[in-house]
């Protein structure tokens, strides 16, 4: 898939959002929906743009700018001031796997809190991740992994004195 | 996943059920989970821990565990403690008067019918004021009647105080704008003192300091009798009669009804009765009352049959007030 | 008056007043770098302890924890990009980018020192501008809050990363994820699909864990590699450059100090707009906004200062009123009345000394925050430089755990790992993703005040009030100015090359 296909299918969906977001403020009244609708309105409009001006150019020349649209190219400078992050524009064929593998991971963790709890969930989950990268010996992986939990644990339920969630599975271990 | 939660949820009340039904309704020995539908820092929260290990010894239970429960303004925490087995074992501890007028207003989030819980008795309450600008000029409710303009309220969103101001101006013939959105008691004061606003609606407690300054003036009291460090400010009862008059009783009996304890509807009468005696002894335990001074967290127990006949009291008055709540509602809508 | 500020300092020179400073500064400290958990909860866990110990001891013990915590949060932020809490956001957008080029010790020594110049300046100023105080808050409405949450927003086009119109595109989001749950105005539940937890709204904190932290995590994962651009993590500064850099820009130190002063004062504007608004001006009266977002460290001393001087200002209303400046303020309201202290004005004059002693405490907190702060920072700073393999299951899990912290609720964990995919996302495709909090954080207070300000002033409030009218010229002038000077350079660039 191509980079600007990518960026297409990323618009759409924020143009499904946007679309929807504006249905539902239908059924409020007018000062609950004061703000919400020309946001979103705003929101609808900029992306537009944006869709139309990353077809139309061609190549990378996709990241263009309003001030650069409305001054014709005059500020070539507010191109490259990039924010926080720099962009890395690399092959998404290489690094799609590994996207799933980190998705798979974030979605194994909160499985196993959703099921077990965080305490628990925190001890298997680190102690997986330790096996799996390979990082540490498997005995030194469990016992780092042993030792961080305690202390989130004595952080979080000693320290703070928060209730933790029990996880679906508890009442199955609790004695009745 | 996350429509997958719910029904992981009901699962783990279905199994929780089903091993509670197979319990006698009795707490003794037991372990209650007293849900705190308020958040983890606030004054409710504070009260609930302060009370609870108190219950669960004169109860006889094995702990009385508080759980924290914030959502909705308390509507999370009651629509839970509506669908909680009638076994004793959930309880919670709130404002009863937040649920009850979310309620009559048409909350679309309320699941529950709050006059169907079972009162177990009220820790403390505070009876509410109004007061106004020191510079508006208003010295009295008829100052407010004949300002020849709306009295200007500013109000923090839907809280018991709009809904108690939107009854009053109703029934008193005072013309009211309602200007909501403020953020908490400090900006409506704030407003108020600046003359942006005429008046709001605070606790005695919270408003002792910018009276005192002379920044506001109390004209009015919502609770059953006057409030003694201000004797001449007239309660909201000496004003009204007739229908009025059983309108503005029903909001203070709402008030009244604040940091309460309640179970589940259909509570079993075994557990209720245990439950009422314990938390009546809890209160009274000089333990706890030298706890709640130290604390600064004061007591005004009542005992739970009592609270009960208020909740008859205020179903039957409900019917008066829901034109009026829901009127006030939708003019800010 | 001298008399007090003697009498005030002497009530803290007890050994109970001196330990209880350190417990609370050093709780403080480990209660703000966990992420979610910020001066609040703090107080919140406090405030059983509050009873029966002697009364400057248990202030020091409540405000050098509050005082404490500020920091703290700033840490997460510029070493991992997890704001420690909602105000702290700020740090993520100059003070990561430091870390990543190898200057965390030097952006984690101007932050402290920032924040300890911020909270001496709010402790001098909390003294000494009393008078006006009160003039300043009748005169500030509801319409001059919604032109400082304007001034905050102008702040995107900072952040577009390369686009504009995707900066633009993020802030709306950001503004429309805010409206989910109860509207503050009308109490109209909106965009909650039945769903009782998002009736409360998706949590500021709990989405940044997710957009920030756990979409970093996710990313580090894909891209392997350390999250320091240095191997080993090597430092290109120490934290004594940090300090030096906070005391070149003692300008800047000053404003953002005046600001957050303020910001504390008006209870209608929380500390995290502060720390935005803080930003906004540094970038906006930098001679080279464009270093900004990019590891420029004025970027880390403006918020940290604002926020520094932000705890002065909020007691000052809280004292003087009854009217805490904001949620943590209403806290300690609480736990003043249980100590027998009756805020109002008499606090300025009989009980000045106890003002007093509360200024030292502030002071005396932020000297401590400093002092620790500054000696570990340097050890801070390696932590960014650990293994992949072994950060990312450890922040996930703390950042996890802090999620489910933040309120007790199960579903903001996985609201947090929703977040981390769309941040992910919005990383990868340059929607900014500050851009999006910023927004989240700032349509509250623009939709409240802009309702307050039509039903109190009428329409045409922008015009009607003197003072909003200013504020709305000032935010148009300083957001044109960087386009109208790129513009003219580039125009001069084309002259000089065409001649």
């Amino acid at each position: 898939m191509s980079r600007r296909t990518q960026e297409n299918l990323i618009a759409g969906l924020l143009v499904a959002v946007f679309a929807a977001y504006l249905l539902m403020t239908l059924n409020l009244g007018p000062n609950a929906r004061l703000v919400p609708v020309p946001i979103a309105l705003l929101g609808l409009g900029f992306l537009l743009i944006q869709i139309v001006s990353q077809n139309r150019s061609d190549g990378r020349e996709f990241q263009l700018d309003l001030f650069a649209s409305l001054t014709a190219g005059a500020a070539s400078g507010t191109a490259d001031a990039a924010g926080e992050e720099e962009p890395e524009p690399r092959e998404t064929g290489e690094s799609f796997p590994r996207e799933l593998q980190a998705a798979g991971f974030l979605a194994a963790f909160i499985g196993l809190i959703l099921l077990l709890g965080p305490i628990a969930a925190v001890f298997l989950f680190t102690s997986a991740f330790f096996l799996v990268t390979g990082h540490f010996a498997p005995l030194k992986g469990v016992t780092v992994a042993g030792l961080c939990t305690l202390a989130l644990y004595l952080l979080f339920a000693v320290g703070l004195q928060l209730q933790m969630y029990h996880g679906v599975l508890a009442p199955l271990f609790e004695p009745r | 996943m996350r429509a997958r939660l719910p029904c992981l949820l009901l699962i783990f009340l279905a199994i929780a059920a089903s091993g509670a039904t197979a319990h006698a309704a009795s707490v003794r020995g037991e372990i209650v989970t007293l849900l705190s539908p308020n958040s983890a820092g606030g004054m409710m929260t504070r009260y609930a821990r302060m009370i609870a290990p108190y219950i669960a010894r004169h109860a006889g239970a094995r702990d009385v565990r508080v759980r924290i429960m914030t959502g909705g303004g308390g509507i999370r925490g009651a629509n839970a403690l509506w669908f909680a087995e009638p076994d004793g074992r959930t309880i919670a501890f709130t404002s009863v008067t937040t649920l009850i007028l979310s309620q009559l207003a048409g909350s679309e989030a309320v699941r529950f019918d709050a006059t169907r819980f079972v009162y177990l008795g009220r820790a403390a309450t505070e009876p509410r004021v109004l007061t106004v600008g020191a510079g508006s000029g208003i010295t009295s409710v008829h100052d407010a009647r004949t300002l020849g303009r709306p009295f200007v309220f500013p109000s923090q969103g839907t809280d018991e105080d709009f809904y108690s101001m939107a009854v009053l101006a109703d029934v008193m013939g005072i013309p009211l704008k309602v200007i909501s959105g403020y953020d908490g008691n400090a900006d409506t004061a704030l407003a108020v003192i600046k003359g942006d606003g005429d008046g709001h609606i605070t606790g005695w407690s919270a408003s002792q300091a910018v009276i005192e300054a002379g920044d506001e003036v109390p004209v009015l009291t919502l609770g059953p009798e006057r409030y003694p460090d201000y004797p001449d400010v007239p309660t909201a009862l000496e004003l009204v009669d007739g229908a009025s008059l059983e309108a503005v009783q029903a909001i203070v009996n709402m008030l009244d009804m604040r940091r309460g304890f309640f179970g589940p509807p259909d509570l079993d009468p075994e557990a209720t009765a245990e439950l009422r005696t314990a938390i009546s002894a809890a209160l009274d335990d000089p333990q706890l009352v030298a706890d709640s001074v130290a604390q600064g967290l004061p007591l005004l127990p009542s005992p739970g049959e009592a609270e009960q006949i208020k909740i008859t009291q205020i179903t039957e008055a409900s019917q008066h007030l829901v034109p009026m709540l829901r009127a006030a509602l939708e003019a800010i809508r | 008056m001298l008399e007090a500020i003697v009498a005030g300092l002497a009530a803290l020179a007890t050994p109970q007043a001196v330990v209880f400073m350190l417990v609370g500064v050093s709780y403080g400290l480990v209660i703000g770098i966990l992420p979610g958990l910020g001066g609040i909860v703090a107080l919140a866990l406090l405030l059983p302890f509050t009873y029966g110990h002697e009364l400057a001891a248990t202030l020091a013990l409540l405000l050098g924890a509050h005082i404490a915590t500020i920091w703290g949060g700033s840490v997460t932020s510029i070493l991992f990009k997890v704001p420690g809490a909602a105000k702290s956001l700020a740090l993520v957008f100059d003070g990561h980018p430091m870390t990543r080029q190898g200057h965390a010790a030097r952006a984690l020594g101007a932050s402290a020192t920032a924040a300890l110049m911020g909270g001496l300046m709010g402790a001098v100023f909390l003294a000494f501008t009393i008078p006006i105080v009160r003039p300043v808050m009748l005169a500030l409405g509801p319409s001059e809050y919604l032109m400082m949450a304007l001034w905050g927003l102008t702040i995107i086009a900072t952040f577009s990363e390369g686009s504009l119109l995707k900066g633009l595109v993020a802030t709306c989001l950001g503004i429309m994820v805010a409206f989910v749950g109860m509207d503050p105005v009308s109490g109209t539940p909106r965009f909650w699909f039945g769903n009782v937890y998002l009736l409360d709204g998706i949590s500021f904190p709990v989405a940044m864990i997710g957009l920030f932290a756990v979409a970093e995590m996710m990313t580090l994962y894909v891209k392997g590699g350390a999250m320091v651009d240095r191997v080993g993590g090597e430092q290109r500064s120490t934290v004594l450059d940090g300090v030096k850099d906070a005391f070149r820009h003692w300008g800047l130190v000053l404003r953002s100090s005046l600001l957050g002063l303020w910001v504390g004062v008006l209870p209608g504007v929380g500390a995290s707009v502060g720390g935005i608004a803080a930003y906004a001006q540094a970038a906006q009266t930098s001679p080279t906004p464009e270093r900004f977002g990019k590891g420029a460290v004025e970027g880390v001393i403006a918020p940290d200062a604002t926020l520094g001087a932000n705890e002065g200002g909020g007691l000052m209303p809280t004292l003087a009123f009854g009217i805490p400046g904001g949620e943590s303020m209403a806290i300690l309201l609480v736990a003043f009345l249980a100590m027998g202290i009756v805020p109002g004005p008499r606090m300025l004059t009989s009980e000045l000394d106890l003002v007093f002693s509360m200024v030292w405490i502030v002071v005396i907190a932020n000297l401590l925050t400093a002092l620790i702060g500054l000696a570990i920072s340097s050890r801070l700073a390696r932590l960014p430089a650990l293994n992949p393999n072994v950060m990312i299951p450890l922040v996930l899990s703390v950042c996890l755990l802090g999620a489910f912290a933040t309120r007790g609720l199960i579903e903001d964990v996985v609201v947090a790992a929703a977040f981390g995919v769309v941040g992910y996302l919005m990383n990868k495709y340059q929607y900014s993703r500050a851009n999006f909090v910023i927004g989240m954080v700032l349509a509250e207070m623009i939709e409240r005040n802009l309702h307050i300000s039509l039903g109190l002033y009428g329409e045409f409030f922008l015009f009607t009030r003197p003072i909003t009218t200013a504020m709305l010229a000032f935010i148009v002038v300083t957001t044109a100015l960087p386009f109208v000077r790129r513009y003219r350079r580039s125009r001069a660039m084309a002259a000089g090359n065409g001649s």
